[in-house]
Protein backbone atom coordinates (compact mmCIF):
# COMPACT_ATOMS: atom_id res chain seq x y z
CA UNK A 1 0.00 0.00 0.00
CA UNK A 2 1.35 3.78 -0.94
CA UNK A 3 2.04 5.47 2.04
CA UNK A 4 0.61 8.96 0.26
CA UNK A 5 -1.40 8.87 -2.99
CA UNK A 6 -2.91 12.17 -4.93
CA UNK A 7 -6.89 11.83 -4.28
CA UNK A 8 -6.68 8.97 -1.80
CA UNK A 9 -8.46 8.67 1.54
CA UNK A 10 -7.71 9.50 4.71
CA UNK A 11 -8.79 7.01 7.60
CA UNK A 12 -8.18 6.25 11.03
CA UNK A 13 -7.40 2.76 12.06
CA UNK A 14 -7.45 1.66 15.72
CA UNK A 15 -7.18 -1.21 17.54
CA UNK A 16 -10.44 -3.46 19.53
CA UNK A 17 -10.41 -0.70 22.16
CA UNK A 18 -9.47 2.12 19.71
CA UNK A 19 -6.52 3.04 22.74
CA UNK A 20 -4.65 2.85 19.76
CA UNK A 21 -5.15 5.04 16.73
CA UNK A 22 -3.42 5.78 13.27
CA UNK A 23 -4.12 8.18 10.16
CA UNK A 24 -3.58 6.94 7.34
CA UNK A 25 -3.70 7.77 3.46
CA UNK A 26 -4.83 5.15 1.20
CA UNK A 27 -4.09 4.66 -2.02
CA UNK A 28 -7.74 4.32 -3.29
CA UNK A 29 -6.83 1.07 -6.01
CA UNK A 30 -5.63 -0.78 -2.78
CA UNK A 31 -7.66 -3.11 -1.35
CA UNK A 32 -8.96 -3.74 2.27
CA UNK A 33 -6.43 -6.99 2.54
CA UNK A 34 -3.75 -4.35 1.91
CA UNK A 35 -4.86 -1.70 4.03
CA UNK A 36 -5.08 -4.34 7.26
CA UNK A 37 -1.65 -5.41 5.96
CA UNK A 38 -0.45 -1.12 5.98
CA UNK A 39 -2.14 -0.97 9.73
CA UNK A 40 -0.85 -3.85 11.45
CA UNK A 41 2.19 -2.07 11.06
CA UNK A 42 1.47 1.13 11.89
CA UNK A 43 -0.68 0.31 15.00
CA UNK A 44 2.90 -2.12 15.63
CA UNK A 45 0.93 -5.40 16.13
CA UNK A 46 1.88 -8.63 15.92
CA UNK A 47 1.29 -10.34 12.60
CA UNK A 48 1.98 -13.93 13.89
CA UNK A 49 0.92 -16.09 16.69
CA UNK A 50 3.28 -18.02 18.92
CA UNK A 51 3.74 -20.71 16.57
CA UNK A 52 4.63 -18.16 13.62
CA UNK A 53 1.39 -18.45 11.71
CA UNK A 54 -0.47 -15.30 10.76
CA UNK A 55 -2.82 -13.71 13.06
CA UNK A 56 -6.04 -12.50 11.09
CA UNK A 57 -7.09 -9.17 11.50
CA UNK A 58 -10.99 -8.13 10.27
CA UNK A 59 -11.53 -4.49 9.19
CA UNK A 60 -14.36 -3.41 10.69
CA UNK A 61 -16.23 -0.29 9.12
CA UNK A 62 -17.84 1.67 12.23
CA UNK A 63 -19.82 3.70 9.87
CA UNK A 64 -21.45 0.90 8.37
CA UNK A 65 -21.02 -1.37 11.49
CA UNK A 66 -19.99 -4.27 9.04
CA UNK A 67 -16.43 -5.89 8.52
CA UNK A 68 -15.37 -5.30 4.98
CA UNK A 69 -14.22 -8.05 2.87
CA UNK A 70 -10.54 -8.71 2.39
CA UNK A 71 -11.33 -8.07 -1.53
CA UNK A 72 -13.10 -4.66 -1.43
CA UNK A 73 -11.01 -1.71 -2.92
CA UNK A 74 -10.87 1.15 -0.16
CA UNK A 75 -11.41 3.65 -2.81
CA UNK A 76 -14.96 2.07 -3.35
CA UNK A 77 -15.95 1.15 -0.14
CA UNK A 78 -13.72 3.95 2.23
CA UNK A 79 -14.53 7.83 2.91
CA UNK A 80 -12.68 10.29 4.30
CA UNK A 81 -12.19 10.16 8.34
CA UNK A 82 -13.82 6.81 7.97
CA UNK A 83 -12.97 4.76 11.00
CA UNK A 84 -11.37 1.30 10.68
CA UNK A 85 -11.19 -0.93 13.84
CA UNK A 86 -8.74 -4.08 13.23
CA UNK A 87 -10.22 -6.97 15.18
CA UNK A 88 -8.21 -10.31 15.56
CA UNK A 89 -9.42 -13.87 15.81
CA UNK A 90 -6.96 -14.86 18.32
CA UNK A 91 -6.54 -17.58 21.04
CA UNK A 92 -5.63 -17.58 24.34
CA UNK A 93 -4.16 -21.44 25.13
CA UNK A 94 -1.59 -23.24 27.01
CA UNK B 1 6.30 5.55 17.68
CA UNK B 2 9.78 3.97 18.96
CA UNK B 3 12.77 4.71 16.83
CA UNK B 4 15.73 2.43 17.54
CA UNK B 5 19.00 4.56 16.52
CA UNK B 6 21.39 1.07 17.16
CA UNK B 7 21.05 -2.29 15.81
CA UNK B 8 21.90 -4.71 18.47
CA UNK B 9 23.78 -7.80 18.97
CA UNK B 10 23.64 -10.71 21.94
CA UNK B 11 26.17 -13.08 22.47
CA UNK B 12 25.78 -16.33 24.25
CA UNK B 13 28.69 -17.89 26.03
CA UNK B 14 29.25 -21.08 27.74
CA UNK B 15 29.82 -21.27 31.48
CA UNK B 16 33.79 -21.05 31.07
CA UNK B 17 33.84 -18.27 28.27
CA UNK B 18 33.71 -19.87 25.48
CA UNK B 19 31.47 -18.39 22.37
CA UNK B 20 28.24 -19.85 21.84
CA UNK B 21 28.03 -17.39 18.81
CA UNK B 22 26.14 -13.66 17.98
CA UNK B 23 23.12 -13.03 16.60
CA UNK B 24 21.37 -9.73 15.68
CA UNK B 25 18.98 -8.76 18.45
CA UNK B 26 15.44 -9.01 16.52
CA UNK B 27 13.24 -7.81 19.03
CA UNK B 28 9.58 -5.67 19.85
CA UNK B 29 10.48 -2.40 21.04
CA UNK B 30 6.70 -1.62 21.27
CA UNK B 31 6.23 -3.01 24.45
CA UNK B 32 9.26 -0.51 25.62
CA UNK B 33 7.93 2.46 24.27
CA UNK B 34 4.51 1.86 25.59
CA UNK B 35 6.06 1.21 29.48
CA UNK B 36 7.83 4.54 28.99
CA UNK B 37 4.96 6.44 27.84
CA UNK B 38 3.18 4.83 30.48
CA UNK B 39 5.68 5.70 33.23
CA UNK B 40 5.79 9.60 32.02
CA UNK B 41 1.92 9.96 32.45
CA UNK B 42 2.25 8.43 35.46
CA UNK B 43 4.59 10.91 36.61
CA UNK B 44 2.75 13.26 35.72
CA UNK B 45 5.45 14.23 32.91
CA UNK B 46 3.69 13.49 29.96
CA UNK B 47 -0.08 14.79 28.89
CA UNK B 48 -2.66 11.92 29.67
CA UNK B 49 -3.54 11.53 26.09
CA UNK B 50 0.33 11.79 25.15
CA UNK B 51 1.19 10.45 21.46
CA UNK B 52 5.01 10.37 21.99
CA UNK B 53 8.13 9.01 19.76
CA UNK B 54 9.94 6.92 22.08
CA UNK B 55 14.12 6.77 21.56
CA UNK B 56 15.77 3.59 22.96
CA UNK B 57 19.42 4.35 23.83
CA UNK B 58 22.36 2.20 25.16
CA UNK B 59 22.98 2.39 28.67
CA UNK B 60 26.63 1.27 28.24
CA UNK B 61 28.05 -2.04 31.00
CA UNK B 62 29.51 -0.46 34.21
CA UNK B 63 32.28 -2.45 33.80
CA UNK B 64 33.17 -3.57 30.21
CA UNK B 65 32.04 -0.12 28.75
CA UNK B 66 30.99 0.50 25.17
CA UNK B 67 29.63 -1.27 23.11
CA UNK B 68 28.45 -3.84 25.51
CA UNK B 69 25.42 -2.81 27.12
CA UNK B 70 23.89 -2.72 31.15
CA UNK B 71 20.53 -1.61 29.95
CA UNK B 72 18.33 0.17 28.26
CA UNK B 73 17.03 3.91 28.23
CA UNK B 74 13.68 4.74 26.74
CA UNK B 75 13.35 8.38 26.46
CA UNK B 76 9.90 9.79 25.10
CA UNK B 77 9.24 13.27 23.59
CA UNK B 78 5.29 14.20 23.59
CA UNK B 79 3.80 17.80 23.07
CA UNK B 80 6.56 19.37 24.27
CA UNK B 81 7.65 17.58 27.21
CA UNK B 82 9.76 14.57 28.36
CA UNK B 83 10.57 11.83 30.45
CA UNK B 84 12.88 8.77 30.87
CA UNK B 85 12.64 5.47 31.89
CA UNK B 86 15.21 3.20 32.34
CA UNK B 87 14.62 -0.80 30.97
CA UNK B 88 16.91 -3.87 32.29
CA UNK B 89 18.90 -5.81 30.03
CA UNK B 90 16.57 -8.71 30.54
CA UNK B 91 14.15 -6.81 28.19
CA UNK B 92 16.71 -9.39 26.19
CA UNK B 93 15.97 -12.78 27.85
CA UNK B 94 13.11 -14.21 25.80
CA UNK B 95 15.15 -13.63 22.59
CA UNK B 96 18.03 -15.20 24.70
CA UNK B 97 15.63 -18.21 25.45
CA UNK B 98 14.43 -18.67 21.92
CA UNK B 99 18.65 -18.62 20.79
CA UNK B 100 19.88 -21.31 23.50
CA UNK B 101 16.66 -23.29 22.56
CA UNK B 102 17.92 -23.73 19.32
CA UNK B 103 21.22 -24.73 20.58
CA UNK B 104 19.87 -27.57 22.68
CA UNK B 105 18.17 -28.56 19.82
CA UNK B 106 21.09 -28.68 17.19
CA UNK B 107 23.48 -30.03 20.70
CA UNK B 108 25.85 -27.20 20.77
CA UNK B 109 24.34 -26.80 24.53
CA UNK B 110 22.83 -29.68 26.63
CA UNK B 111 19.46 -29.15 28.07
CA UNK B 112 19.30 -27.39 31.41
CA UNK B 113 23.15 -26.37 30.83
CA UNK B 114 24.51 -23.21 32.43
CA UNK B 115 25.36 -20.22 29.79
CA UNK B 116 25.09 -16.51 30.12
CA UNK B 117 24.65 -13.87 27.51
CA UNK B 118 25.61 -10.33 26.87
CA UNK B 119 24.56 -7.47 24.65
CA UNK B 120 26.21 -5.09 22.66
CA UNK B 121 25.08 -2.12 20.21
CA UNK B 122 26.35 0.09 17.69
CA UNK B 123 25.08 2.57 15.60
CA UNK B 124 22.60 1.53 13.19
CA UNK B 125 22.44 2.74 9.79
CA UNK B 126 20.17 4.65 7.60
CA UNK B 127 17.57 1.74 7.34
CA UNK B 128 17.74 0.19 10.80
CA UNK B 129 17.14 3.93 12.29
CA UNK B 130 13.19 3.86 12.35
CA UNK B 131 12.30 5.83 9.71
CA UNK B 132 9.07 7.55 10.11
CA UNK B 133 6.22 6.68 7.76
CA UNK B 134 3.51 8.95 6.13
CA UNK B 135 1.24 8.12 8.28
CA UNK B 136 0.45 9.81 11.82
CA UNK B 137 -0.12 8.99 15.33
CA UNK B 138 -3.37 9.92 16.60
CA UNK B 139 -3.67 10.63 20.35
CA UNK B 140 -6.43 8.15 21.84
CA UNK B 141 -8.27 9.64 24.30
CA UNK B 142 -7.36 8.33 27.74
CA UNK B 143 -10.16 8.68 30.45
CA UNK B 144 -8.62 9.64 34.09
CA UNK B 145 -10.99 10.10 36.55
CA UNK B 146 -9.67 11.55 39.56
CA UNK B 147 -9.32 9.18 42.59
CA UNK B 148 -7.44 8.88 45.86
CA UNK B 149 -5.41 6.00 45.91
CA UNK B 150 -4.74 6.00 49.95
CA UNK B 151 -8.68 5.27 50.13
CA UNK B 152 -8.22 2.71 48.05
CA UNK B 153 -5.24 1.09 49.25
CA UNK B 154 -6.99 1.18 52.99
CA UNK B 155 -9.92 -0.61 51.54
CA UNK B 156 -7.59 -3.39 49.44
CA UNK B 157 -5.99 -6.79 50.23
CA UNK B 158 -3.14 -7.81 48.32
CA UNK B 159 -3.24 -10.35 46.10
CA UNK B 160 -0.03 -11.90 44.46
CA UNK B 161 3.35 -10.63 44.63
CA UNK B 162 4.39 -7.33 45.97
CA UNK B 163 3.08 -4.52 43.59
CA UNK B 164 6.70 -3.13 43.43
CA UNK B 165 6.65 -0.22 41.33
CA UNK B 166 3.90 -1.23 39.47
CA UNK B 167 0.39 0.64 39.04
CA UNK B 168 -2.13 -0.72 41.53
CA UNK B 169 -5.01 -2.60 40.56
CA UNK B 170 -8.16 -2.64 42.33
CA UNK B 171 -10.65 -5.00 42.15
CA UNK B 172 -13.76 -5.59 44.04
CA UNK B 173 -14.25 -9.51 45.47
CA UNK B 174 -17.78 -9.63 44.09
CA UNK B 175 -16.01 -9.08 40.48
CA UNK B 176 -13.42 -11.89 41.64
CA UNK B 177 -16.11 -14.16 42.56
CA UNK B 178 -17.87 -13.67 39.02
CA UNK B 179 -14.30 -14.80 37.25
CA UNK B 180 -14.85 -17.83 39.24
CA UNK B 181 -18.28 -18.60 38.61
CA UNK B 182 -17.57 -18.34 35.30
CA UNK B 183 -14.69 -21.05 35.11
CA UNK B 184 -16.86 -23.09 37.47
CA UNK B 185 -19.76 -23.10 34.88
CA UNK B 186 -17.48 -24.11 32.38
CA UNK B 187 -15.77 -27.44 33.53
CA UNK B 188 -12.47 -28.55 31.18
CA UNK B 189 -12.98 -25.66 28.95
CA UNK B 190 -11.51 -22.65 28.38
CA UNK B 191 -13.38 -19.40 29.57
CA UNK B 192 -13.08 -15.78 29.75
CA UNK B 193 -14.01 -12.42 29.83
CA UNK B 194 -12.92 -8.63 29.87
CA UNK B 195 -12.11 -6.72 32.93
CA UNK B 196 -13.91 -3.03 32.35
CA UNK B 197 -13.47 -0.11 34.44
CA UNK B 198 -11.51 3.49 34.82
CA UNK B 199 -8.18 4.73 34.86
CA UNK B 200 -8.03 7.09 38.17
CA UNK B 201 -5.68 10.38 38.86
CA UNK B 202 -3.93 10.24 42.25
CA UNK B 203 -3.29 13.84 43.07
CA UNK B 204 0.91 12.60 44.26
CA UNK B 205 0.99 12.19 41.12
CA UNK B 206 0.32 8.33 40.21
CA UNK B 207 -2.34 6.58 38.43
CA UNK B 208 -4.65 3.47 39.58
CA UNK B 209 -7.01 0.69 38.00
CA UNK B 210 -10.32 0.53 39.38
CA UNK B 211 -12.15 -2.21 38.11
CA UNK B 212 -15.86 -1.64 38.02
CA UNK B 213 -17.28 -4.81 35.71
CA UNK B 214 -16.64 -8.25 34.69
CA UNK B 215 -17.96 -9.16 30.92
CA UNK B 216 -17.84 -12.46 29.92
CA UNK B 217 -16.46 -12.95 26.86
CA UNK B 218 -19.32 -13.89 23.98
CA UNK B 219 -18.56 -15.05 20.07
CA UNK B 220 -15.37 -17.33 21.23
CA UNK B 221 -14.78 -21.07 20.87
CA UNK B 222 -13.51 -22.80 23.79
CA UNK B 223 -11.72 -26.11 24.25
CA UNK B 224 -9.71 -27.71 26.73
CA UNK B 225 -6.71 -26.49 25.57
CA UNK B 226 -7.53 -23.15 23.41
CA UNK B 227 -9.88 -20.11 24.18
CA UNK B 228 -10.49 -18.95 20.10
CA UNK B 229 -11.83 -15.14 20.18
CA UNK B 230 -13.22 -13.72 17.43
CA UNK B 231 -13.46 -10.10 15.42
CA UNK B 232 -17.08 -10.57 17.00
CA UNK B 233 -16.00 -11.07 20.32
CA UNK B 234 -14.42 -7.27 20.54
CA UNK B 235 -16.97 -5.92 19.08
CA UNK B 236 -19.66 -7.63 21.82
CA UNK B 237 -17.77 -5.85 24.72
CA UNK B 238 -17.48 -2.46 22.88
CA UNK B 239 -21.34 -2.64 22.51
CA UNK B 240 -21.81 -3.38 26.21
CA UNK B 241 -19.58 -0.82 27.17
CA UNK B 242 -21.53 1.44 25.35
CA UNK B 243 -24.76 -0.01 26.80
CA UNK B 244 -23.37 0.71 30.05
CA UNK B 245 -22.77 4.39 29.76
CA UNK B 246 -20.18 4.50 32.68
CA UNK B 247 -17.25 6.05 31.04
CA UNK B 248 -15.77 2.91 31.54
CA UNK B 249 -12.56 1.14 29.27
CA UNK B 250 -11.48 -2.13 28.69
CA UNK B 251 -8.33 -2.49 31.20
CA UNK B 252 -7.88 -6.26 30.98
CA UNK B 253 -8.92 -9.87 30.49
CA UNK B 254 -9.21 -13.03 32.33
CA UNK B 255 -9.59 -16.73 31.03
CA UNK B 256 -8.95 -20.17 32.82
CA UNK B 257 -6.73 -23.45 32.14
CA UNK B 258 -8.69 -26.19 33.41
CA UNK B 259 -7.95 -28.30 35.82
CA UNK B 260 -8.19 -32.11 33.38
CA UNK B 261 -5.12 -30.50 31.24
CA UNK B 262 -2.78 -29.20 34.75
CA UNK B 263 -3.68 -32.50 35.85
CA UNK B 264 -1.81 -34.80 33.09
CA UNK B 265 0.60 -31.75 33.11
CA UNK B 266 4.43 -32.94 32.94
CA UNK B 267 5.40 -29.88 35.01
CA UNK B 268 2.95 -31.00 37.72
CA UNK B 269 4.06 -34.88 37.34
CA UNK B 270 7.60 -34.38 37.75
CA UNK B 271 6.67 -31.77 40.35
CA UNK B 272 8.36 -28.70 39.00
CA UNK B 273 5.50 -26.58 38.79
CA UNK B 274 5.36 -24.21 41.30
CA UNK B 275 1.79 -22.53 40.16
CA UNK B 276 0.51 -25.02 38.23
CA UNK B 277 -2.14 -23.64 35.66
CA UNK B 278 -1.68 -20.36 36.82
CA UNK B 279 1.12 -19.04 34.19
CA UNK B 280 1.21 -17.15 31.10
CA UNK B 281 1.50 -18.87 27.75
CA UNK B 282 3.47 -18.00 24.93
CA UNK B 283 -0.11 -17.92 22.79
CA UNK B 284 -1.43 -15.87 26.12
CA UNK B 285 1.40 -13.46 25.43
CA UNK B 286 0.64 -13.19 22.36
CA UNK B 287 -2.87 -11.89 22.75
CA UNK B 288 -2.23 -9.77 25.16
CA UNK B 289 0.67 -7.97 23.05
CA UNK B 290 -2.15 -7.81 20.39
CA UNK B 291 -5.07 -6.27 22.05
CA UNK B 292 -3.90 -5.22 24.99
CA UNK B 293 -0.64 -3.54 24.50
CA UNK B 294 -1.27 -0.10 26.35
CA UNK B 295 0.90 -0.95 29.25
CA UNK B 296 -1.56 -0.40 31.82
CA UNK B 297 -3.69 -3.74 30.33
CA UNK B 298 -3.37 -6.96 32.67
CA UNK B 299 -4.39 -10.30 32.37
CA UNK B 300 -5.77 -12.61 35.31
CA UNK B 301 -5.09 -16.43 34.67
CA UNK B 302 -7.80 -19.01 36.69
CA UNK B 303 -6.89 -22.61 37.26
CA UNK B 304 -8.73 -25.01 39.44
CA UNK B 305 -5.63 -27.25 40.06
CA UNK B 306 -3.23 -25.23 41.61
CA UNK B 307 -5.73 -24.88 44.92
CA UNK B 308 -6.53 -28.30 46.81
CA UNK B 309 -9.85 -26.34 47.70
CA UNK B 310 -11.16 -23.67 45.67
CA UNK B 311 -9.63 -21.84 42.53
CA UNK B 312 -5.87 -20.41 41.95
CA UNK B 313 -5.22 -17.17 40.28
CA UNK B 314 -2.36 -14.73 39.05
CA UNK B 315 -2.27 -11.68 37.96
CA UNK B 316 -0.14 -10.49 34.69
CA UNK B 317 0.71 -7.36 33.57
CA UNK B 318 3.88 -5.08 31.66
CA UNK B 319 6.87 -4.41 33.70
CA UNK B 320 9.17 -3.04 32.11
CA UNK B 321 7.99 -3.71 28.79
CA UNK B 322 8.13 -7.30 29.57
CA UNK B 323 5.17 -9.57 30.90
CA UNK B 324 5.48 -10.84 34.45
CA UNK B 325 3.56 -11.95 37.36
CA UNK B 326 2.62 -9.13 39.33
CA UNK B 327 0.12 -8.30 42.08
CA UNK B 328 -3.48 -6.19 42.78
CA UNK B 329 -5.80 -5.70 45.16
CA UNK B 330 -9.31 -7.11 46.21
CA UNK B 331 -11.73 -4.56 47.48
CA UNK B 332 -13.61 -6.42 49.99
CA UNK B 333 -17.49 -5.62 49.67
CA UNK B 334 -18.73 -3.48 52.55
CA UNK B 335 -21.17 -4.65 54.97
CA UNK B 336 -24.83 -3.39 54.45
Amino acid sequence: MEEKFDGGVSVVVSDPWLQKRAELDVDPEASIRELVEGAIGHLSLPRNDASGRSITFHARLEREGRHMHADEITGVVLRNKDHVILEPDIDAGL
Amino acid sequence: MVLTPHRYLVHLLKRDGQRLGDWPASVDWEPAGEWALWQGIRRGELPDAAVGTTTILPIWHARAGEPFVGGLRAAVTADGCRSESELPLSYFTRLVESLSANLVREGVLQPREEFHFLVSAFPAGREGDGIRAASREVPAPLPLSRGRLDRFLRRGMPSGPEIDGDMAVFIPRRILDEAIDLVRASPGIETGGIFIGRLRRDPRPEVFADVTALIPASHTEGSATRLHFTAASWAAIRDAIALRRRDEIPLGWVHSHPQEICETCEKRREGACAGCGVYFSADDVVLHRTVFPRAFGFAIVISPAAAESGFAWAMFGWRQGILAERGFFIIESRRS
